[in-house]
């Protein structure tokens, strides 16, 4: 990266308070655009409607065969699937979230979402995929507090999707959790 | 430093370093080996002239004006405006061995390396810009130079070998005349081409090209479904043919008759591009496999000089040879090779070559012969290291078996030369009369032993006192690709690696015998208690055929041979393996992950860790092997767990928590207390806080782990903090598990317990 030479006559020419005040103004937090779309994959698991932030996903395919791991019988914990030469860790949502049994039945409709960080990314499967929806940051409203300060819930926002509440799960809240069962 | 394309320059600079060194300590050996000939100067300026550009790269000056001084030398010598001296090149190679020291740096260590050698460097630019003398200048050390073990390429960064490597390399001292003329540091002809490759990203690529192979061999699945639509469309153009002769009827005929041919057509083209793909993505694979190999002369690029300073010092006169540079040997393996090589090399310097006047007495030439072989021998690496000296006397290790009551002395009397030598492998076995500086530390037989049997190999002596000893290593090419055996077992698909396992054995499930109500078999004349493998590995299940057959796999040495009882055998596999995730933590008795032909995971089994949780499971209850009758053993016993946490409130509400699950607990208030207690008495379990005074959960664990007598010791952290980096300082330390303080109030810490040392007795 090349050095930047300060413009020393230019910078001279603002006074302290000018200079602080454009300072805190570019150290301040980025505020959202209420209106900014943001984009949502949208599925369904053990019957109910969720979305996580399309930009934590980092892929979806087919649900494959799910390998257990010895002494790593934890409910959350699925096991190991192999997709595209990789390994991926798989966590259970429906255990994890308490919404039903771990391993969901077959169907050719289920997928497995994979989202975290690149390499260190977790699959989950689902029922079905829905697609992919952007919503208005305004338009997403703050889950009830039950859901919000509940032990084990992964849900801080709702969406309204096609007249449905979709409940957001927070990626974070996730991969925490799934973490938690594996290690 | 500045990322460059995802490599760090200074570790660019490093390798460079590494790279260069190797040939200047190639190339300062050949020319001491012969002054006369000047062919290895201008590869030795080079050298220095690389490294000199880089540091400069990189802004270390004190390499700069080093490297510059040696580079300037040697012009000197090349242009006859002085004579190559003994002490010439002594200075070079202690500026050379300088230079290599970077190669093993971390970059913030940099800053500490060039102060502390400052006065060292100056000492050494000064000598080198002054006149040769015949005579070492005061500036070095009057203390023979002792190589240290050539450093390693950084284990983030493969070298991937495009050509062929340096043919071998002699050494021999400049009294003794050589037989074969030392070859230049470079030779333009032999150059080698390497390209740096981040070693994830070429572990990703044989992940890839592993896939790419499996997706090939899908056709029979799609020749399965075409198979399907053919005799469907056969059946409804025979339904269409019976139906009469109807005009729209024909139509239908001609269109049926259509699709039949294309078809078949399209099945023609879909099978080839299949084959090809198979074709394609087989060779790719096995290309990638052999990306990872490199030439075994890779490790041998400090020997050289390592024999050259060992003679020096021990005033003897060897001429060293090795053989079998261009070897290729997977370059994990060829890195577990330098300590033993090292020691064996050393060993044989120190106490089987003679000294000049000895082997003179002896018949022999003044110059004893060391050489160092590689080849490939029925699929395995064979690594040789063979001396002319005196051999070892077989009658000294029967001596001392007899005096330290290894064996009685009838027996001892009747043990011939091979079982003799192998007590040399013995820890603590040696014959030697006195432990050496040069052979004396490091790493010593018995290690050698234990290292080439991790790798899946072995180590044998051949010796004739007078003649010589030869050291034969035979250990697998690759540790990427191992052949395994696939069981079943609880519904899973597991892999035991073949070198591992002694015996695969199916009996009728009445050919097992009942002792105390447990099961065996009798195998060579010996009983062998059966396990379950399911138990073993908490999969649930009892891994017991129901068919009236009992599949076992035996494993263990002579004295522990346990057999594991599992569902089903599925046949032999290569497979490349791959570190488990390190998010699961150590997970007990599994190695490594693989991916088997039909694209799924498969969990590659660490037999030596199943042998040591089967002789830790035994000797306290935990495991009983498999009853007779109701095919269930109890695995539940009462345990001892040590809660460590400096909250008197955390403490209390695990230690409820552990009782009511039916343990024994004691309580410590922080590290300290913890390793004081730890070490003062028995634990089955170890549950720590992270914050603690004195001594955190994190040095705790790193302690323990250091520690062979808590190596296995199972470790939970339990800790407020919950960040994934947390998560990972916790894991990497060693603990087995990590949790938050979260976990007490479901059941995720009783299931964590459960896992670690099985659930408590009634």
């Amino acid at each position: 990266m090349s050095a930047h030479t300060p413009d020393l006559p230019a910078r001279a020419r603002l006074s302290e308070s000018a200079i602080e005040a454009q300072t805190a103004a570019l150290a301040a937090p980025l505020s959202e655009d209420p209106g900014a779309l943001q984009p949502l994959l949208c599925f369904r698991c053990a019957g109910e409607r969720f979305a996580v932030s399309a930009q934590d996903v980092q892929q979806v395919f087919a649900a494959l065969p799910v390998r257990r791991v010895p002494h790593r019988d934890r409910p959350a914990f699925r096991g190991l699937v192999a997709h595209g030469g990789e390994l991926l860790l798989v966590g259970s949502l429906e255990r994890l979230l308490d919404l039903g049994p771990a391993t969901p039945p077959p169907s050719p409709a289920a997928r497995m979402i994979v989202v975290g960080p690149e390499h260190h990314g977790w699959a989950f499967q689902v029922d079905a995929v829905d697609g992919v929806v952007r919503t208005a940051a305004s338009e997403l409203a703050p889950a009830p507090t039950t859901l919000r300060r509940g032990l084990g819930t992964a849900t801080r926002l709702l969406a309204q999707v096609e007249g449905e509440q979709v409940a957001v799960l927070q990626t974070e809240a996730l991969l925490h959790g799934w973490e938690g069962a594996a290690g | 430093m500045s990322d460059l394309g995802g490599l760090d320059l200074f570790e660019l600079f490093k390798g460079e370093v590494e790279t260069h060194g190797a040939a200047l300590n190639a190339g300062l050996l050949a020319l001491e080996a012969n002054v006369a000939d000047p062919a290895p100067i201008a590869g030795l300026m080079r050298a220095a002239h690389s490294i000199k550009g880089a540091a400069r790269v990189v802004g270390i000056d004190v390499v700069v004006g080093l490297a510059h001084q040696m580079e300037d030398a040697m012009v000197r010598v090349q242009k006859g405006m002085e004579a190559c001296t003994p002490a010439r090149v002594d200075q070079l190679l202690q500026a050379t061995d300088l230079l290599t020291q970077l190669s093993g740096l971390r970059e913030a260590d940099l800053p500490a390396w060039s102060a502390g050698h400052a006065a060292e460097i100056n000492g050494l630019v000064t000598a080198l810009s002054a006149p040769a003398s015949a005579d070492p200048p005061a500036t070095q050390s009057s203390a023979p130079v002792v190589a240290k073990p050539d450093a390693r390429a950084d284990p983030e960064v493969a070298v991937v070998r495009v050509s062929q490597p340096v043919a071998p390399s002699d050494v021999t001292p400049p009294s003794e005349p050589s037989p074969a003329r030392p070859r230049p540091a470079e030779a333009p002809s032999q150059e080698v081409r390497t390209v740096r490759v981040n070693a994830d990203n070429l572990d990703r690529l044989m992940r890839l090209a592993g896939e790419s192979m499996v997706e090939g061999r899908r056709y029979p699945q799609v020749q399965r479904g075409l198979r399907e639509l053919k005799s469907r469309l056969r059946i409804t153009r025979e339904v269409v043919e019976s139906a009469g002769a109807a005009p729209e009827l024909e139509e239908a005929r001609r269109q049926l008759a259509t699709l039949e041919k294309a078809l078949s057509h399209h099945t023609g083209l879909l099978e080839s591009t299949f084959r090809r793909t198979e074709e394609v993505g087989t060779r790719l694979y096995h290309e990638v496999i052999g990306s990872r190999m490199r030439p075994f002369g890779d490790a041998c690029a400090g020997f050289p000089r390592m024999i050259r300073d060992l003679a020096k010092m021990l005033g003897k006169q060897v001429r060293f040879e090795i053989d079998g540079e261009r070897t290729p040997v997977d370059r994990d393996i060829l890195a577990r090779l330098d300590a033993p090589l090292n020691h064996l090399l050393r060993n044989a310097m120190d106490h089987g070559v003679e000294a000049p006047d000895r082997r003179r007495t002896a018949g022999k030439s003044a110059s004893a012969s060391l050489r160092l072989q590689a080849r490939h021998r029925a699929g395995m690496l064979e690594v040789r290291v063979i001396d002319d000296g005196s051999g070892i006397d077989p009658e000294r290790i029967r001596t001392k078996v007899i005096e330290r009551r290894l064996q009685s002395e009838a027996v001892a009397r009747d043990l011939g030369r091979v079982e003799l030598l192998e007590f040399l492998f013995l820890p603590g076995f040696s014959t030697a009369s006195a432990v050496t500086e040069v052979s004396g530390r490091g790493v010593g037989l018995d290690v050698v032993h234990q290292t080439l049997r991790e790798l899946g190999g072995s180590v044998r002596i051949e010796s004739e006192p007078g003649a010589g000893t030869a050291f034969v290593l035979s250990l697998p090419i690759t540790l990427s690709v191992i052949r395994a055996a696939l069981v079943r077992v609880s519904g899973e698909t597991l892999a035991f690696p073949l070198a591992r396992i002694e015996r695969i054995v199916r009996l009728p499930q009445d050919a097992l015998q009942r002792v105390e109500g447990r099961l065996q078999f009798e195998l060579d004349g010996q009983a062998i208690g059966v396990l379950r493998a399911s138990e073993l590995l908490a999969l649930g299940g009892d891994s017991l055929r129901r068919d009236g057959m009992v599949s076992l796999l035996v494993v263990g040495g002579a004295g522990e041979r346990t057999a594991l009882a599992v569902d089903g055998f599925l046949g032999e596999r290569d497979l490349v393996v791959r570190p488990l995730d390190a998010r699961l933590g150590r997970v007990p008795g599994v190695a490594a992950a693989a991916i088997d032909d039909d694209g799924l995971p498969v969990l590659v089994m660490d037999v030596e860790d199943l042998l040591v949780s089967i002789r830790r499971g035994l000797s306290d209850g935990a495991i009983r092997g498999v009853a007779a009758g109701t095919l269930s053993g109890d695995a539940r016993a009462r345990r001892r767990v040590l809660v460590a946490d400096d909250s008197i409130t955390v403490r209390e509400v695990e230690r409820q928590l552990l009782r009511r699950l039916g343990h024994d607990v004691e309580v410590a208030v922080d590290g300290m207390d913890a390793w004081n207690q730890l070490c003062a008495g028995t634990f089955d379990l170890l549950v720590t806080d992270v914050d603690m005074p004195r001594m955190n959960g994190i040095e705790l664990v790193r302690m323990l782990r250091r520690d062979p007598r808590f190596t296995n010791l199972p470790v939970a952290i339990v800790s407020y903090k919950d960040r994934a980096e947390d998560r990972a300082a916790g894991l990497e330390a060693g603990a087995n598990a990590y949790l938050t303080k979260g976990s007490f109030q479901d059941q995720t810490f009783a299931r964590t317990i459960a896992d670690l040392i099985g659930e408590a007795a009634p």
